[in-house]
Formats: structure tokens, C-alpha cells, sequence
């Protein structure tokens, strides 16, 4: 996979921190000089993991930990998770325990998403990444996370003309070859990024019509190109999401107007507690807003949305946005998986239908 | 084997008015909170607002055996069947309008914290969308041991807004001094629960576990009712008297357990059926949540920051290194053979971190764990013949090791 090597490369010169979560602000690795990099999940399949945590925590998040057990993360200088979702809870638990990473850090999220909550979290933030640069010897300065904010900004801007690129008809590519794109920004450099963002647009800027079915894919993560890839083959065109590798990670900007460090950790805090939020914040009426406007505004004709087996928060949220679709008259599918489509036949069996079920709608 | 407590029958008594009132508040239309059990019910008491906790009402659910078919109906609404088994029978059986009471009338409000899992967040919430009800979440992040500085500072203020939230919901005023006589009753009945706990360590133990999860109730929902006090006083006397008359579940005490994470609802009676075998469950983890460590006594000089305290480090809000020392000082102090480690597929907090416990007990203390994997609330596929041939399979296994 081009990702490990990638970042087995990058790791020679730089160190790098992995995450696990939309939630885990960039920007202070960043402005430390650190590489962030958003964990992949991979075709692994559970072994050793299976010693450590039971099989009803969330396979994606076990992924993540066998990898760990596996040595294939050995690049890595440390990790960093958030209070997210009780499997990756269980996970971390066990990360620290077993000592996976040189250093484990947690952040003490808020997971109500109330402004009010902002100089709590600005506060948690200065604590850990001061711990992250003690642990790699790295000093937190003010010019740094200014141009940090900044980066991180920009790349959300590119991010978002992309979208708007693909809901236009615009880009001529597939799911796969968009995705691809998409789930690189939470690892590739900023130069790399940027030079690839360029070569991309460069290459699929075209108004070709498609007479693909236009949908929108719902779910908490996925990041396995294989499930857009099937839904190319199917005859599906993703348009736009909602998922936290996708929209979800690149909606709001930080303000960037702070002045010195705790001013930027505001900022910061209030982005990501305001940002569209996952099943596992609270509230979540935002995120179905958001995932109204992706529909109309891309003119999707269908939404596909994909849980992970176990994934508690989405397994309530489900019901709510089935709600809202039925209200909407949006046509919608529910399925489940993990991340190596292990169920793939019966996936693509009824995806293949829900397909028929939307090309017989006369819009 | 199973030898009764009288203090049952007091307990069945409470529990009946305990119903009685929240049924005839809800019907005069006096204000009501459904509350989690995270959530302090003396803040309500005195604020006269009355404290229900949907997940007792869960527990009910699940010793009668209704969850599988509430279950569907929240199903049918779009919720999956692998969330916790609370949550769905709680969601279901207020869709279907019925269940172990009949129809449950809806609250004034609810509020939550977030101190021990997203599950019960995202169901509090679904309540909240389904009917209507404004709802408030205490914000608890996770901490490592417990909750101190700006953390601690953050859980006081996170408490003042729920009240300011409850004040506006319901026009009751927060009354201070009502506050601090409640939170003195229920520090007194907080030191009578830590003796109870405490005297489970005697050897041979006067109390096995169904009847301590039987009698968390007045824990849970009662805190600074004087009812309450003179319950567990009641309880702490039979206790004490059990112990004077030699009068013990199991006199000649072979194997003393450790349960950890929440009963299997609805069989409570397997922890007596292993009395045959000489084995008594002397103590649990879960029972902890309310006792000493993590539901302590408040400071009533700064009662709000105090109860933010506990709220912050709330037993599952705590992390693994703590729920290990936890294991370490019970097995010690209760001279435990072996644990129990009933894998909870419903609650991932809970579960998650056992494999990991079992590992360090075993390896740092030599105290052996089994893992029985069942839900404390859904009988689906609960396989009761296999679970006693496993426990008991244990029982003897550790029988052995002691020769
Ligand atoms: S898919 Fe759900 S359970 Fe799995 S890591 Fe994401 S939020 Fe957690
Ligand atoms: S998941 Fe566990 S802690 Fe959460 S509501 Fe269910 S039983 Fe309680």
C-alpha cells in the first residue's frame, strides 16, 4: 500500500504522529513540525488483536490495533486519540497498556458541542501537545501555529472546491480515482498534497456528462477505496458525503485572527466543536443539515449509508436520518460492513438493487 | 442455597412507592427528569423535581424478560439490534407504549452525562428527538484517575448550567439550603453503603451478589431520602446480624469471586446456583460505582464542585489504570480466588478493557479470571446450561490450585 511506504519514508526525516479521528487538531502537530497522519484502516485480518479486545468493538477500530500488534505502524513516533467512540476507547486502553507507540497521548474532548465548552478544550489542547512536544523535544511557537491555522486552512479550501468541482460535473472521475484523492490529504505533506491536488484538477477538469446514478454515501468513517470502487462498477456516482474523512473533516475554517497561543487555541477549540459533527458529539442536528445540503446540492438521487458492524452512534444516528430521508422522499440503502468489505457479494447484490430501485424513479 | 434477606421485603417496598410516585407526580403534572445514573439525584430533590433513572427502569426490563420483543419495536424505528440492550428496551417499550409498568409517562425533561459511554448519550438523545423533551447533557470527558484543575473546574460549571437548565425548564428554584441537608442524608447513607460493602469482606461473606445488585436501588434513586437511610440501615443490621449467628449463604466457603461489569438482569438466581459448589460472589465492581471510591462523600462546604468531582470521575469515566488498582485492592481486601469477568456485549466501556485486566491480574497478582461473554439485558442466545458448566468448570479448576 503506497500509504506505509509513504510514510515509513517520510518517517527518515520527520516524525510522525498518528490519530485516529476528524476531532484531533492538525494544526498543533503541524506548527511542532510533526507529520500527522490520519490512520488507514487495511486487509488485515484480526489475530493477534483477538487476545486483547473482544470481537464486538468496532472491526475498523480493531484494524487499527492489529496493525499496531503487527509492527506496520513501527514508523510512527506516537499516537494520539481523542474521546471518540467507546470501541476506540476500548483500543486505546489497550495501545497504552501494551506500549504500541513511543508515546500514547489522550485528549480529554469535549463531547458536547457547546461554545461555552471552547476554553475547556483550548486549555486540554495546550496540555497535550505541550506533552507531545516534551516527548519529541519540540516547542510550541506563536509564528508556527499561526501558519499552521493557515495551512490547514488552505487545504480545507482546496478540499472544498474540489467538492464543489464533483457536484458541479466538472471533474470527470471516478469515485475510486476521487476518494482516492479525498482520504490523501489526511496523510500526504502539504507540498505533496497540493502538487497532487494540482496534477488532479489539471487532469479530470471536464463538463463530459456522466449517466452515472448520483449518490451520497452517509456513514461515521470509511476509508477502503474498495467500496467506491464497487459502487463505480455498479453504476453508482459518488457525488458528495457525509463522512468524517469527507465533508466532515474539511467543513468550517479556523478563525485566524488570534494573536498568541491560547487566542489560536480558541480558535481552534471552536472550530472543532462546531465543525458538522459525528454521531458520537452532541447534538447532530447539524450534521443532518449538512447531509440535506450535500443531497440538494449535488443533485444526488439516492444516499447509501454504511455502517460499521458495532458502531453504536451510528446504529442510534440511523434512525434519524432514515427519518429525515423518508421525510424528504430521498431514496436511501442501509448497509453494513467492516473495512475489507468481508460481505462484499451480498453488499454488491444489494446495492444492484437499491441501483434498479432509484433508475426506476422517474425524478 | 439462596437464603432471602428480610431487608427484601423493605427494599420491595421502597421500590413500589418509589413508582407510586413518580407515576402520580407525572400525572399531577409536577416536573420530571429522567436522569442517567451518572447524574446526581440530590441536585433534583431539591429542586423538587422529580429523579427517574430509565436505566433502572432498563434492569426492570430485563429480569422480566421483556427486552427481546421492545427490542423490535425500536428496531422497526431504525435502531440496530446491536446497541446496548438498555437502550433498546427503554426506546422500545416507550414507542410501544408498554412494558414491565404499563405505559411510562413522559418527563418535563431529561438530562445526562456523558461519564460513562456514548451509548447512553445517543439514547438520551433519541428520546429527546422521538418525544420532544428538552434534554440536557452534563459534558463528562474521560479522564485518567480523576478529574482535577481546569477539568474540574470545567465539571462544576458544566453542573451550574444543567441547574440553570432545569430552573428554566421547570420554574423551580434551586434551593441551597434543601440542597445541603439532602447531600448530609445522603453522605450519611453513602458511609452506610461503604459498611455494607465492607462487611461483604468478612469470611465466610453474609451476602451474595443477586442481592447486592437487588439492593443498589436505593443507591441509585433515593440519595438523601430519609427512607433511604432508614433502609440501608436496616440492610447493615441484617448484615451484622448474619455475621453474630454464623448465618451464611455459604457456611463452608470454598472459592470467594469477583463478578466485574453489570448482572445478567435477568438471571440473578445463577450467582446462588454456584452455592452449591461452594462458591459465593463477594464482591463486584459495579456496585463500587455508588460506594466509597467513586461516589463519595461531598464536600458540603463546596457541594457543586464536590458533586462535579464524582460526576468527572464516575467509575466508568476513569481509565484503565484505575480499574486496575480497583481490581487489585477488592481481590485483597475480599481475599478473592478468582474473577468473574462477564464480557457485556452491550457495554463496550465496561468490556473493552477486560482482556487487558484479566492479563495484569493474572500476571501481577496470580489471581486467575474467566470471560463469559452474555448481555445483562437481551436472554437472546443465552446459553444458561453452558454458562454454569463454564463457571463451575472455573470453580473447580480454582478448587484445585488451592489444594
Ligand atoms: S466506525 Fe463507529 S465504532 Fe468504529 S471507530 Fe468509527 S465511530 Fe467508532
Ligand atoms: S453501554 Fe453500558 S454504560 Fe452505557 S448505557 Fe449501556 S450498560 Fe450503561
Amino acid at each position: 500500500m503506497e500509504y506505509f511506504s509513504y510514510l515509513q519514508n517520510i518517517s527518515k526525516t520527520k516524525n510522525v504522529v498518528g490519530y485516529f479521528d476528524t476531532y484531533m487538531p492538525e494544526e498543533f502537530l503541524i506548527a511542532l513540525a510533526i507529520h500527522p497522519v490520519r490512520l488507514m484502516s487495511d486487509e488485515l485480518e484480526p489475530s493477534v488483536s483477538n487476545a486483547y479486545i473482544q470481537g464486538f468493538c468496532c472491526p475498523y477500530a480493531k484494524n487499527l490495533l492489529e496493525q499496531a500488534f503487527q509492527r506496520k505502524l513501527d514508523f510512527l513516533s506516537g499516537v494520539i486519540f481523542t474521546r471518540y467512540c467507546d470501541s476506540l476507547r476500548g483500543v486505546y486502553e489497550v495501545w497504552k497498556t501494551e506500549k504500541l507507540s513511543p508515546f500514547v497521548e489522550y485528549i480529554r474532548y469535549a463531547q458536547v458541542t457547546r461554545e461555552e465548552s471552547a476554553g475547556y478544550l483550548a486549555k486540554e489542547f495546550l496540555r497535550v501537545f505541550d506533552n507531545v512536544g516534551k516527548y519529541l523535544n519540540k516547542q510550541l511557537l506563536t509564528d508556527n501555529l499561526k501558519r499552521a491555522i493557515s495551512q490547514v486552512n488552505e487545504k480545507r479550501k482546496m478540499l472544498m472546491n474540489l467538492y464543489s468541482m464533483r457536484k458541479k460535473g466538472s471533474l470527470s472521475c471516478s469515485s475510486e480515482e476521487f476518494y482516492k484523492l479525498v482520504f490523501s490529504s489526511t496523510y500526504l505533506d502539504n507540498n505533496d498534497f497540493v502538487a497532487d491536488y494540482k496534477k488532479f484538477v489539471l487532469k479530470h477538469s471536464d463538463n463530459k456528462s456522466q449517466s452515472k446514478i448520483k449518490v451520497v454515501v452517509s456513514a461515521a468513517e470509511i476509508d477502503t477505496l474498495e467500496f467506491f470502487k464497487l459502487l463505480d462498477e455498479i453504476g453508482f456516482s459518488v457525488v458528495s458525503d457525509d463522512i468524517s474523512s469527507g465533508t466532515r473533516f474539511f467543513k468550517d475554517l479556523v478563525c485566524e485572527t488570534g494573536e498568541d497561543i491560547n487566542e489560536m487555541a480558541i480558535n481552534i477549540a471552536k472550530r472543532y466543536i462546531l465543525k458538522p459533527p459525528c454521531s458520537v458529539k452532541e447534538p447532530t442536528e447539524r450534521r443532518i443539515e449538512e447531509l440535506m445540503y450535500e443531497i440538494n446540492s449535488s443533485n444526488a438521487k439516492g444516499v447509501v449509508f454504511l455502517r460499521t458492524h458495532f458502531c453504536d452512534s451510528e446504529g442510534v444516528e440511523y434512525a434519524f436520518i432514515k427519518e429525515r430521508l423518508e421525510k424528504e422522499g430521498v431514496p436511501h440503502i442501509y448497509v453494513e460492513t467492516d473495512h475489507r468489505l468481508s460481505n462484499k457479494q451480498q453488499l454488491k447484490t444489494r446495492l444492484e438493487a437499491f441501483a434498479e430501485q432509484i433508475e426506476g424513479i422517474i425524478f | 442455597m439462596g437464603k432471602r434477606l428480610k431487608a427484601t421485603e423493605s427494599l420491595k417496598r421502597l421500590i413500589k412507592n418509589y413508582y407510586d410516585e413518580f407515576f402520580e407526580v407525572s400525572r399531577a403534572g409536577k416536573p420530571v427528569a429522567w436522569l442517567n445514573v451518572g447524574v446526581p439525584c440530590e441536585i433534583f430533590y431539591a429542586m423538587d423535581v422529580f429523579p427517574f433513572y430509565p436505566e433502572n427502569y432498563g434492569a426492570m426490563c430485563g429480569a422480566q424478560r421483556v427486552t427481546p420483543e421492545l427490542s423490535k419495536v425500536s428496531e422497526y424505528k431504525g435502531f440496530t439490534q446491536d446497541l446496548c440492550s438498555y437502550a433498546r428496551a427503554n426506546i422500545g417499550a416507550l414507542l410501544a407504549k408498554k412494558g414491565p409498568m404499563g405505559e411510562l409517562p413522559l418527563p418535563t425533561l431529561q438530562v445526562e452525562t456523558t461519564n460513562s459511554c456514548v451509548m447512553i448519550m445517543t439514547w438520551w438523545r433519541s428520546v429527546g428527538k422521538l418525544f420532544n423533551i428538552p434534554t440536557y447533557t452534563i459534558d463528562a470527558p474521560q479522564v485518567k484517575y480523576d478529574s482535577d484543575g481546569f477539568h474540574l473546574d470545567y465539571m462544576e460549571e458544566e453542573l451550574k448550567r444543567m441547574i440553570s437548565f432545569v430552573e428554566a425548564k421547570t420554574g423551580n428554584k434551586f434551593d441551597y439550603d434543601k440542597f445541603i441537608e439532602i447531600t448530609k442524608i445522603a453522605n450519611e447513607g453513602k458511609r452506610i453503603w461503604a459498611e455494607i460493602l465492607g462487611l461483604r469482606a468478612h469470611v465466610p461473606c453474609p451476602m451474595n451478589a443477586g442481592d447486592i445488585f437487588t439492593h443498589m436501588f436505593p443507591m441509585v434513586a433515593l440519595r438523601g431520602k430519609k427512607e433511604y437511610l432508614s433502609h440501608l440501615e436496616f440492610l447493615r443490621d441484617e448484615l451484622k446480624e448474619r455475621i453474630e449467628n454464623k448465618d451464611f449463604p455459604v457456611p463452608d466457603e470454598k472459592v470467594r469471586l469477583l463478578w466485574d461489569n453489570l448482572p445478567i438482569w435477568y438471571d440473578l438466581r445463577l450467582f446462588d446456583e454456584l452455592e452449591q459448589y461452594g462458591a459465593i460472589f463477594v464482591i463486584d465492581t459495579y456496585t463500587q460505582a455508588w460506594g466509597p471510591r467513586f461516589m463519595g462523600i461531598v464536600d458540603e462546604t463546596n457541594p457543586i464542585k464536590s458533586y462535579g468531582y464524582y460526576v468527572g470521575s464516575g467509575f466508568l469515566n476513569v481509565q484503565i489504570e484505575r480499574r486496575y488498582d480497583l481490581l487489585r485492592e477488592l481481590v485483597k481486601q475480599y481475599k478473592v480466588d478468582g474473577i468473574v469477568m462477564h464480557s457485556d456485549r452491550s457495554c463496550k466501556p465496561y468490556s473493552l478493557v477486560q482482556p487487558e485486566l484479566a492479563r495484569q491480574v493474572r500476571e501481577e497478582l496470580g489471581v486467575p479470571s474467566l470471560l463469559l461473554e452474555a448481555d445483562h439485558n437481551d436472554q437472546l442466545g443465552y446459553d444458561r446450561e453452558k454458562v454454569i458448566a463454564r463457571l463451575k468448570e472455573f470453580i473447580e479448576m480454582i478448587k484445585t490450585n488451592k489444594l
